[in-house]
């Protein structure tokens, strides 16, 4: 376990000496802080050996922790636990982001807050680590919130830039929102059970307490719902996702780490590691699975429309975080859970390839990529690439999103029917957008001959990561993952079914997408009236914006406006001035009976205990 | 035996002399000598009903009274001289500084 604790605590000792004693020499912190990142994964890899080697001994589930905060009823514990599904998220999370951190010490060598950068990126390391490795929910909220603030400084990274830093509040307060519910979740979860003396924070007591807790089916919808918002906040899924295609503002390599690799994970991953407690609400289920589903599809359905490389990534992550989720709320963590992993290599590989191109053309419209000549002779690797992992997305047999998919197609199988349909059409949608993408990249026929500036492939550290990454998008269903998490392979009839469904979407949808954007195929069609509303809702992105906006604009600010009205007019005007008006008046009046002469005083003190004496004696003796 | 209510006639006749003396009088002293006069009725009447009761409780708070008298006319004399040197005088209808 002691390799364990210096894996979460390696990156937080980088970020701390780059923050205070490497900003001034950034080439030392760019280095020291991949070579850190290398350093964990190495770690983790080991500590996977070693745990294998004693699992016949010690089983799979290691725990470790010091008492931290000890109260007097309840104890916070701070400890790590390891087990099968805390190992396979260190090792994507060490895994993809040594490659990130390798890739961004070429990628951003230019930029001026390239200490910064490293520093926060290490920062974000070391949350997402906590995250995976904490044993109790407390500890899990605190680094949750860690996670947000390094997502924060790593979106508004170009802070200069009014974009940038909206960007970077907006990801901030929505996660935020999510997180209220989650710690009210959180507490109240303890609550209930501390009324009947099971009070714990921790995952393995809980799993043996809650079973033995009796709590009304009606809370437990309600907690779970709760603690899914914090998962929704953080997986960004509807109705709080709207943050993430913003934080493509951030760099791009951010973008691939965080926002498609593993930070979005981090809400899959709450799921799966308290899946005992989700599964005692069925209700709680249920809406977990809608919210995927439904977020998978209207994702899916926005990412056609737009028109910037890193946003249609950024709709695609939501829609595959989307299938995600919705498997965890079928019940089936092990579909999530190996979906999430050959995602983080598919996603990340898109990302960085994206940038790569970004970098090599100065542009994110991929209508303006797409009169650029010779993209794929002249940068063979990136182009390669980012067609492996176009294909690994849309889940073209042999790839690793091939298995991982039809697993999760599998389990919305077995789920409600409409359901299934939605996981179905998005598959559609999904290789129509990447078709859409890909034609404009590479297909798209254009006159021959050489650009002015030709564009020019990235620079090897660039492009080793996406070589690694590659293998990985392509070969990773052959993973022992399946064996690994316990999933039992799709079956049968069925399954055969459901695969060639899903082939024959996919398939079709890259074809249409290549016809339409290559050839012009049914131009009058696409461009009838009978299209335009689709798009416009589509384009305006289902109104979401809109409707936070005017949420915000409208609602929020009358409100804030109505109250500051009352507080300047009734509570300081009336309540806080009123009541010193009054009293000087009435001090004005009063003032005018201290004449000074205490003979006066005397007067009238003994007429009034006069007074008062025969009104005592007329009441006793009337 | 001299009837309680006697006492009592001539400790409030006492009484209303002092009170008359402190609303009336303009120096110092003699309100200060009223004050006493005043006092010195309540003893009357706290001996009166002892003596009526047989008990020795309104003999004790008399003396109470006199151990206070005494403090205050300490008291009540130092201001006496004090403002006697300030305005020349123990006329009270000067002294009012803390006219509101």
């Amino acid at each position: 376990m002691e390799l364990a604790w210096c894996i979460l605590w390696i990156p937080f000792l980088i970020a701390g000496t780059i923050f205070f004693c490497l900003l001034s020499r950034p080439r030392l912190a760019g280095w020291l802080s991949t070579g850190g990142m290398f350093t964990c994964f190495i770690l983790v890899v080991s500590l996977l050996f070693q745990i294998q080697k004693n699992a016949a001994v010690n089983g799979w589930v290691l725990e470790s922790s010091i008492r931290w905060i000890i109260l007097s009823d309840v104890t916070i514990e701070f400890g790590l636990l390891v087990n099968r599904l805390s190992l396979l998220m260190l090792l994507i999370v060490t895994g993809v982001s040594s490659l990130i951190f390798l890739y961004s010490t070429s990628y951003m060598k230019d930029e001026p807050g390239y200490a910064r950068y490293f520093a926060s990126l290490s920062l974000f390391a070391f949350s997402m680590l906590g995250i995976v490795l904490a044993n109790n929910l407390i500890q899990i909220f605190i680094f949750w919130e860690l996670v947000g603030v390094s997502s924060y400084l790593l979106i508004s990274f170009w802070f200069e830039k009014d974009s940038a830093a909206t960007a970077g509040k907006k990801a901030f307060l929505t996660t935020r929102a999510g997180d209220v519910g989650m710690l009210i979740g959180i507490l109240f979860l303890f609550g209930m059970l501390s009324r009947q003396g099971l009070g714990t924070f921790n995952f393995l007591l809980l799993q043996t307490n809650l079973p033995q807790a009796a709590i009304p089916a009606g809370v437990m919808t309600a907690l779970g719902i709760l603690l899914f918002l914090g998962v929704a906040g953080k997986s960004a899924q509807m109705p709080l996702h709207v943050w993430l295609p913003d934080a493509m503002e951030g760099p791009t390599p951010v973008s691939a780490l965080i926002h498609a690799a593993t930070m979005v994970a981090a809400g899959v991953f709450l799921l799966a590691r308290l899946q005992f407690f989700f599964v005692m609400s069925p209700d709680a289920m249920h809406v977990i699975a809608w919210t995927g589903g439904i977020t998978a599809f209207l994702a899916g359905s926005i990412a056609i429309v737009q028109n910037d490389i890193k946003k249609i990534l950024a709709y695609s992550t939501l829609s595959q975080l989307g299938y995600m989720v919705m498997a965890l709320g079928l019940d089936n963590s092990g579909a999530g859970m190996f979906h999430l992993t050959t995602h983080a290599f598919f996603k990340a590989l898109l990302f960085l390839g994206a940038g790569s191109l970004i970098h090599a053309m100065h542009t994110q419209d991929i209508w303006v990529m797409s009169e650029r000549k010779n993209i794929f002779s002249r940068m063979p690797v990136t182009s390669l690439t980012f067609l492996a992992a176009t294909m690994a997305l849309m889940g073209i047999p042999f790839t690793s999103g091939f298995f991982s998919k039809e697993e999760i197609l599998m389990a919305a199988h077995g789920g409600p029917a409409p359901l299934f349909w939605l996981a179905m059409i998005t598959v559609f949608f999904t290789a129509f957008y990447m078709g859409r993408l890909t034609t404009a990249l590479f297909l798209k026929p254009r006159p021959v001959g050489e650009d002015h500036h030709p564009v020019h492939e990235s620079g090897w550290i660039v492009l080793i990561p996406l070589v690694i990454l590659a293998i990985f998008s392509l070969g990773g269903g052959y993973l022992p993952l399946r064996e690994f998490l316990g999933v039992h392979e799709a079956l049968a009839e069925s399954g055969s079914f459901v695969k060639w469904l899903a082939l024959g979407c996919s398939l079709s949808g890259f074809l249409l997408a290549f016809l339409i954007y290559s050839v012009g195929f049914a131009k009058e069609f696409t461009a009838s009236s009978l299209f335009r509303i689709p798009k416009l809702v589509l384009e305006r992105k289902y109104f979401f914006d809109d409707f936070y906006d005017w949420l915000i604009r409208d609602v929020q600010e009358n409100i804030a406006k109505g109250l500051d009205w009352f507080e300047r007019i009734v509570i300081v005007e009336w309540c806080v001035n009123g009541t010193a008006r009054l009293t000087r008046g009435v001090g004005d009046i009063l003032r005018k009976l201290q004449t000074g002469a205490v003979q006066f005083y005397a007067l009238v003190f003994t007429i009034g205990v006069t007074a008062l004496l025969y009104t005592l004696i007329l009441v006793r003796h009337p | 035996m001299i009837p309680t209510t006697y006492y009592l006639i001539v400790s409030g006749l006492l009484f209303v002399i002092g009170l008359c003396g402190i609303l009336i009088r303009r120096n110092l002293i003699l309100i200060l000598l009223s004050i006493e006069l005043m006092l010195n009725a309540a003893n009357l009447n706290f001996i009166a009903g002892s003596a009526l009761q047989g008990q020795l409780n309104g003999q004790v708070s008399a003396f109470f009274v006199m151990v206070i008298a005494a403090a205050e006319v300490t008291i009540g004399l130092a201001i006496a001289v004090l403002l006697f040197r300030k305005q020349g005088s123990a006329d009270t209808d000067k002294v009012k500084w803390l006219k509101g």
